[in-house]
């Protein structure tokens, strides 16, 4: 994730600058949208929160501080306005099915196939378990986030990330137990 | 909550961050511990798979949606107030197909609202007077599209057996003029009163009596010729109308209910016939038969002289052989 010239943007778009804006909502939307994807299970949520995570930056730009990175400071707008969705929706939607899978070069039919049913029964798992649990491995695994920027996100300490981390890698290590990688 | 060091051991070898001395001393411990190895064992297993799960691409034109909507400098504002106004700029076809779903009664309701509430249009709508019509009209509207889903108030169609009480089949009522309770000797009869010489008047007064009802009374098809004849009471005494099919079924009065056998010797009490009750042309010979007068039951006690005059009796209404039995006694 490139973060040197992150503050570059930020400044640019500080100062109305459209083209700085357009690029750091080019560089950071595909991992918002993912992350929001992971988190809410449905492609229309997810792309709703991506929006908004976009659209509030903006608005708070002259809110964030510098010290952190400037992907930390969005992924919060992100993991906070999906949660607030979920809050507000409090439903159980069958898994969403109309999601495109990244292409994977030189992946044939049944590569895409698998990968569909992976991904699939990957997020199954993911939606049965506690948000916090879903949050905190998304952050980790989707996003490759560290424990420490992970920390900064979600406003608490390390060593509580990694027990928490812990305990959903375990969870999932549970529903996930019928399934063999190739 | 801090993790052991086995399972700091377990999290630091899962993230690639541990050390060859970690990973030689998470081995030792996972050699004497199986619960543990299995616990390592599954948490690698899920970590490998999520971490193969592809990502998922973002919908085309999500980049442009959101830079359409965006206003950087000056008028921020009005681009979050966008973003959270719900409505979605980039659709999948998911979304698509799903908000095709939804109604056009929706969709002008949301339109109304959005007419009516819009502050900044200046004129009618921006008064208080302007947004109350506007909000009436769109209760009135939304009144109008539940109606039509919820089918409320009821049409005729979908009522049966619902709401609206069953109709209870009536048959037409006699009226004053249909019943005329004449006396008993009178040729006028009532509706009921022939019913009532038609089905059971065969008692004590041994009114059963050939010739009671007309044809017009009871129709052909409710009474049979055996039980009716047409000489008795005239047309004029019933008034067709008054007696329904419904009321005397063919069913109810058969050839069947009147037989000889009903009227027993006990019936007919010498207290309840009067000389004057019965004349001499009520009771033909044929009606009372030589086999239902025994010897029994007329005792000397029972027949006086002053009760049947000799009119009354005619020789053929009791056999030689009665008249033997009486004397007997």
């Amino acid at each position: 994730m490139e973060t040197d010239d992150d503050q570059a943007l930020v400044d640019g778009c500080r100062n109305g600058d459209r083209a700085a804006f357009a690029t750091l909502v080019t560089r950071y939307q595909r991992p918002i949208y993912n992350a929001a994807y992971r988190v809410l299970g449905n492609a229309d949520d997810a792309s709703e929160v991506a929006q908004a995570v976009f659209l509030r930056n903006v608005e708070r730009l002259d809110d964030y501080d510098s010290q952190y990175r400037l992907f930390s400071w969005i992924y919060r707008i992100a993991i906070n306005e999906a949660i607030d969705l979920l809050r507000r929706n409090r439903r159980e939607e069958p898994l969403d099915e109309g999601i495109e899978l990244a292409d994977i070069d030189g992946a044939g039919p049944e590569d895409r196939y698998r990968d569909r049913q992976l991904s699939d029964r990957i997020q199954r798992a993911l939606m049965s378990m506690k948000v916090e649990d879903r949050v905190v491995l998304t952050l980790r695994h989707f996003s490759g986030l560290s424990y420490k920027d992970i920390a900064v996100v979600l406003h608490a300490e390390e060593k509580t990330v990694k027990s928490r981390l812990f305990e959903a890698r375990q969870r999932m290590g549970e529903l996930l137990a019928d399934l063999r990688i190739r | 909550m801090s993790l052991s060091q086995a399972e700091t051991l377990i999290q630091a070898v899962l993230d690639g961050d541990a050390s060859a001395a970690e990973r030689a001393e998470l081995d030792r411990l996972l050699a004497s511990d199986e619960a543990l190895c299995a616990t390592f064992e599954s948490m690698r297993h899920a970590c490998a798979m999520l971490e193969a799960s592809p990502d998922v691409d973002p919908p085309p034109g999500l980049v442009e949606s959101i830079l359409s909507r965006a206003t950087l400098r000056g008028s921020s504002r009005a681009a979050t107030h966008q973003s959270l106004s719900g409505e979605r700029v980039v659709a999948t076809d998911a979304s698509r197909a799903r908000r095709t779903k939804q109604s056009w009664f929706t969709g002008l309701v949301h339109l109304l609202k959005e007419i009516g509430m819009n502050e900044q249009k200046p004129g009618f709508l921006g008064t208080t007077k302007g947004k109350f019509l506007v909000t009436a009209g769109v209760a009135a509207v939304a009144l109008a599209g539940l109606s039509t889903v919820i089918d409320f108030p009821p049409g005729s169609n979908n009522t049966a057996g619902t709401i609206v009480p069953a109709e209870r089949h009536r048959a037409p009522q006699n009226s004053a003029q249909d019943i005329n309770v004449g006396s008993p000797s009178g040729a006028q009869s009532s509706n009921a009163g022939a019913i009532n010489a038609a089905s059971g008047a065969a008692g004590s007064t041994g009114a059963v009596i050939p010739n009671a009802v007309t044809p017009n009374v009871v129709s052909p098809s409710v009474a049979s010729p055996d039980v009716v004849s047409p000489n008795v009471i005239s047309p004029n005494s019933v008034n067709p109308n008054s007696v329904s099919p419904n009321m005397v079924s063919p069913n109810m009065v058969s050839p069947n209910m009147v037989s000889p056998n009903m009227v027993s010797p006990n019936m007919v009490s010498p207290n309840s016939v009067s000389p004057n009750m019965v004349s001499p042309n009520m009771v033909s010979p044929n009606m009372v038969s030589p086999n239902m007068v025994s010897p029994n039951m007329v005792s000397p006690n029972m027949v006086s002289p002053n009760m049947v005059s000799p009119n009354m009796v005619s020789p053929n209404l009791v056999s030689p052989n009665a008249a033997a039995g009486v004397r007997s006694n």
